[in-house]
Formats: C-alpha cells, sequence, structure tokens
C-alpha cells in the first residue's frame, strides 16, 4: 500500500512538474551579457503583408536592439506565442488586437506595418463585372429567391472576413441573411473552393488572391475597403512589460519598423524577393499581389474602434473594447520618433 | 450500488484527475501562469454554455454542443465504418494470398506512413469542401493501425487448423469464413481500438476543412479568436466521447469473442 501510494505521489509530481512547464516562460527581453543590448525576439505571420517584417533586422540600430525574428504559420500563433512571452513584439491584424483586447491580455499596439491585401474574387461562371455591385445585388436576390442563396466565403475572424462582410452589408447585401456564408479556414483552399465551383464569390488574402486570379481560377470583383474599418489589416503590438522593462529597445524596435516601410513605400523589390523566398510564390504573383499593399506605420484609431464595433455585433468578442482601445493604442512612441502628434499619426 | 458506495469503492479512480484539477486552479488563481491559460472553472463555465446556452459566454456557439459533438460523431463513425470495412478485406486478403500480398501490400506500406494532416490539399482537391474530406481523413487515420493488425491475425494462424479444414473438403470461402476470420478476431479487434483512437483524434485536423460544425472545427474556431477556455472545453468533449465510443466498442467485442473473456478483462 505504502510502495502504491509512493507511485501514485511521484506520478503527481511529474504531472505537477509538466504543468508548471506549461506555464509560460517569463519575459524574454534580455541584455546581451557583455554589450548591455537588448534583445527583442519578434513573431510575424507568413503572408504577403506580414513578410516584410523578416527585413526588420536588417534595419536595426545594432547599438540599440537586437531583433531576432521568427516566422510563424498564422496571427493566432503569433498572438499566443506573444501573450505567454515566448516573444517581445509580434505583427498581429487589427482583429487579434481587438480579440486580445476582449480576453483581456495584456497587448499594447505601437505601431502599424501594412494594410490592404483583401480581394474580392467572383468564380469565372458568374460573369461580374468588377465592382458592378448593382448585379451582384440582383444575382443575391434571385438565388435567395430560388432557394439556393450565393455561396461566398472567407477566412472567419480574419481581416478579410469583417472587410468582406463591412462591404457586402455597405452594398445592401445582409451577409447573415441573404447569402450562405463559407468559412474555409486556409487561404491556400480558396483556389480549389472557387475552382471546383463550390462557392461563387470568395475574400482572400494577398498572394493567394494574385494567385487564384493569374492562374484565371476566377476574377478579381471588388477591393472591399469602402466600409467604416477601410483597409487595415496589419498592427505591431507587444506586451506593457516589455515597455516598462525596455523602452529603448522598443523604441529602436519602432524605428527599424518604419525604416522597412519607408523602404518598402519605395521600393518594392526587396518585398517581392522576402515574398518569393518565403512562400515559394512567383516573381508575378508576388508583385501583383503587392499592387494591392499599403505600407504604413501609422494607427488609425477610429477604424479600429468600427473593426470592434463589427466583431462585437457579429459576436466575435464578447464585450465592448472601445475604452480598452482607446486606452492600448500607444502613440508615444511613434510621435517621439516622428516629432508628429498623435493625431497626425491615426489618433481621429 | 448507491453513489457513495461507488465513490468508496473507486475512490481512487477519480483521484489523480480531482487532484490535478485542484493544482490547476490553485496555479490560476495563484496568478502563475499565462492569463492566456485559462483555470478549471473558465473551462467549465465555457463548456457549459456550449452545452446549455447560460449565458451566452460561447458566443455563436452556446447551446450547440450537442449538434457539434452528433456532427462530429457521424464523420468519425462514417470514416472509421469505412476504413475498418476496407481494412479488414484487404488485410484478410493480403494475409491469405502471396500474389496480392506482393502486389498491394508494399505500397500500402508506403503508404502507411504519410501523415494524415499531409492528405489536406488532396483531400479538397478529390473531395472539395465540406463533411467529405473529413471523413476521408478519419478514414485514412484509422485504416492502417486495422489493416496490419488484420494481415497479423492471419498470418498469425496456425497452418495446421487451415490443414484439417482443407482435408475435411472445406472451400477457400469456408476455410475464410469459419477459420481464417475468427481466428483473427483479437487481433482485427486489437487494431480497431486502436485506430478508434487515432480517428477521433484525426477530427480536430480534419474539421480545420470548411466545415461548419463539430468539436474540431468549435476547437480550431476559439483559436482564431483567443477562446482558450472552449479550446479546452472542445479537447475534454473529444476526449470523453472518445472513450464512450471505446467503451462501447469493448462490449461489442465481449459480446463477439465471448470464448475470450480473460483476455478482454480490464481492458
Amino acid at each position: 500500500m505504502k510502495k502504491n501510494m509512493m507511485l501514485v505521489i511521484s506520478s503527481i509530481a511529474v504531472m505537477c512538474l509538466f504543468l508548471t512547464a506549461c506555464t509560460g516562460n517569463g519575459a524574454t527581453g534580455s541584455s546581451n551579457g557583455n554589450s548591455g543590448i537588448t534583445t527583442l525576439k519578434l513573431g510575424y505571420a507568413k503572408c504577403a503583408h506580414c513578410l516584410p517584417m523578416s527585413l526588420t533586422p536588417q534595419y536595426q540600430d545594432k547599438s540599440k536592439v537586437n531583433i531576432q525574428a521568427t516566422s510563424f504559420q498564422s496571427g493566432n500563433d503569433v498572438l499566443t506565442a506573444l501573450t505567454s512571452k515566448s516573444i517581445d513584439v509580434a505583427q498581429v491584424t487589427y482583429l487579434h488586437f481587438i480579440t486580445a483586447l476582449d480576453r483581456g491580455l495584456d497587448i499594447v499596439a505601437i505601431s502599424g506595418q501594412v494594410n490592404g491585401g483583401s480581394d474580392i474574387i467572383a468564380s469565372n461562371k458568374l460573369n461580374l463585372k468588377a465592382d458592378d455591385w448593382a448585379s451582384l445585388k440582383t444575382l443575391v436576390k434571385q438565388r435567395k429567391a430560388d432557394g439556393k442563396p450565393l455561396k461566398i466565403a472567407a477566412s472567419r475572424g480574419n481581416a478579410q472576413d469583417i472587410h468582406l462582410r463591412g462591404e457586402l452589408q455597405l452594398h445592401g447585401i445582409n451577409p447573415n441573411k441573404d447569402i450562405e456564408f463559407v468559412n474555409i479556414a486556409n487561404p491556400a483552399d480558396h483556389e480549389a473552393a472557387l475552382e471546383r465551383n463550390e462557392v461563387d464569390l470568395i475574400c482572400t488574402v494577398e498572394p493567394s488572391a494574385s494567385k487564384i486570379i493569374l492562374d484565371k481560377k476566377g476574377k478579381h470583383f471588388a477591393y472591399p475597403y469602402n466600409q467604416a474599418a477601410g483597409n487595415l489589416t496589419n498592427i505591431i503590438v507587444t506586451r506593457s512589460d516589455v515597455i516598462k522593462d525596455h523602452p529603448e529597445a522598443v523604441k529602436a524596435f519602432v524605428e527599424a519598423n518604419m525604416k522597412v516601410v519607408d523602404k518598402i513605400s519605395a521600393d518594392k523589390a526587396p518585398w517581392i524577393s522576402v515574398i518569393q523566398k518565403n512562400t515559394g510564390m512567383s516573381s508575378e504573383v508576388s508583385t501583383r499581389a503587392l499592387d494591392n499593399a499599403y505600407p504604413d506605420y501609422k494607427m488609425y484609431k477610429s477604424k479600429t474602434l468600427a473593426i470592434a464595433k463589427m466583431m462585437k455585433e457579429l459576436k466575435y468578442i464578447n464585450t465592448d473594447v472601445s475604452k480598452k482601445v482607446e486606452k492600448q493604442m500607444d502613440y508615444t512612441i511613434l510621435e517621439s520618433i516622428t516629432g508628429k502628434n498623435a493625431s497626425e499619426l491615426g489618433d481621429n | 450500488m448507491n453513489v457513495s458506495q461507488y465513490l468508496k469503492n473507486n475512490y481512487y479512480r477519480i483521484f489523480v484527475p480531482l487532484l490535478l484539477l485542484i493544482i490547476w486552479q490553485f496555479v490560476a488563481q495563484m496568478g502563475w501562469m499565462t492569463n492566456l491559460f485559462p483555470s478549471p472553472v473558465k473551462v467549465a463555465r465555457g463548456l457549459a454554455d456550449w452545452v446549455f446556452n447560460i449565458d451566452g459566454t460561447a458566443q455563436d456557439k452556446s447551446g450547440k454542443w450537442v449538434f457539434d459533438a452528433l456532427n462530429s460523431t457521424k464523420r468519425v463513425l462514417i470514416g472509421y465504418f469505412l476504413a475498418s470495412l476496407s481494412a479488414i478485406i484487404i488485410g484478410i486478403s493480403i494475409g491469405w494470398s502471396a500474389i496480392i500480398q506482393k502486389t498491394i501490400e508494399p505500397t500500402i506500406q508506403i503508404f502507411r506512413f504519410i501523415p494524415p494532416v499531409s492528405w489536406i490539399p488532396l483531400a479538397i482537391i478529390w473531395f472539395g469542401i465540406g463533411d467529405n474530406p473529413a471523413v476521408f481523413l478519419v478514414f485514412l487515420g484509422a485504416f492502417f493501425p486495422i489493416l496490419i493488425n488484420t494481415i497479423h491475425g492471419v498470418r498469425s494462424l496456425d497452418i495446421n487448423i487451415i490443414h484439417a479444414a482443407s482435408m475435411m473438403g472445406a472451400t477457400t470461402w469456408q476455410k475464410i469464413k469459419f477459420v481464417v476470420i475468427p481466428s483473427s478476431l483479437p487481433s482485427i479487434f486489437t487494431g480497431m481500438r486502436t485506430s478508434l483512437g487515432t480517428a477521433w483524434m484525426i477530427t480536430v485536423t480534419a474539421e480545420m476543412i470548411a466545415v461548419k460544425s463539430g468539436l474540431g472545427y468549435a476547437l480550431w474556431d476559439s483559436y482564431y479568436f483567443m477562446r482558450l477556455d472552449l479550446v479546452i472545453a472542445a479537447m475534454i468533449s473529444i476526449g470523453i466521447l472518445g472513450f464512450l465510443s471505446d467503451w462501447i466498442l469493448r462490449i461489442i467485442i465481449r459480446r463477439i469473442l465471448h470464448w475470450q473473456q480473460d483476455l478482454l478483462n480490464n481492458k
């Protein structure tokens, strides 16, 4: 009996050790022994708009910060790594930012990065002309009346999902009632769904959108940027403890990011190169994808609030995070670097 | 036996999970874990709302647990049934016939090592979106353990029994029906139990693909919105349903293999 109890206790001790190991590994911003330079771990996802983040270490001021960039499969993985303190700075979407605030996570937005990247693509069989919303609306009504609602797809919870829903509503189409929404989580699966005529319209992300169009599996219909959330896509976030413990390093990181943004605004060649290198997409696809990309380090608060409102209405979040958005979008770093005031940097 | 008697007799079964829950709750309350990782109470609350629609905190999943569980179960059962049927037929054929073994087995052995998740792109191309690719992935996950165990069961058969059947004038079909299949059943059932677990594990992967329901779908969808309480609730649900389905399978096996009770006891 005593032997059995010892075995049980030993087993529980091992399980407790495992649980402890799962509880996060503490803040990662660290100073290099001799130089005293802080190392910041940066995480980003592998989309066309996110990949310029991999260039950030090339533009760092080595006397102030050492940036280590790591790519992740999705924005959710990046956000999880940031909040569990595996990384210090993360490039995520505005939706991730709002979601994290709703969950009560310690997350602070410090800079914009690249916006755009959403494209509504119509199936070839629809014969819709670009931006012909009147014809689309007629088609939606007709198909609804026939009992075969138009199938419109996006990746639920992505920026493209919000852009699509907002744009449909703007043109008098209720995405919850007038159409059949199809959730295809991985954008890489969008092309096959269009090709098989399983969906009629799809709002996807670059470079998948450009690939679909260049493969002639669908036609560009519209860029969904007229709705209240505009073309917002990516934002750079960190935790308050990172800002508190390493203010100069965080500032140096934002400076490096701004240099990247300025560089890729003027010359897209390094950006195209990094997309090809990381995604294996052709030069043609990469180049086309970047026509739908808008590098911008500003953070647009009113549009962010519009996204938060839409997410609340869609029940993607439980709470009204407006006050948290006001509080957790920190313009001070951008202000100190650019010399501009917050309203010039999007705080309006 | 009443509840208190049952608990008295089986306290050791619940001791470890209960202790782990207490430790987990304690660690969470002390703030020793990242606040991304929910406490057991939060998970229980999320699960309760997912099942009973208590306060709507599970958002669009509130009250839809039964719907999700039934959809996952449906996909698992269809994939598992197809896998069992085909693996048993192919396994017996390979085990029985040297020619079939030489022609089919090497190819199958190559496919065996390809992870089901890597079939996702092909599953979408072949089966489109919706239930079919999910069923296909479950099928793939469940097929190989049954196949390997069936082949093993047939090959482990004492050749003298086959010779005896031949001497009594049994046809090939009679030998397979009355000798090979009954003798291989313990091995086949071992494979079926193993692959039932795999089938449930694959559900999470399978429901990444354009479905609107299911426990795996709920898990991924909750992760997109950082609802780790629901992620864990989905994991628990899959574990419970997997355990229940294995329990039912064990009852069926006991009925069929009534002459091998000793082998099945306490499994």
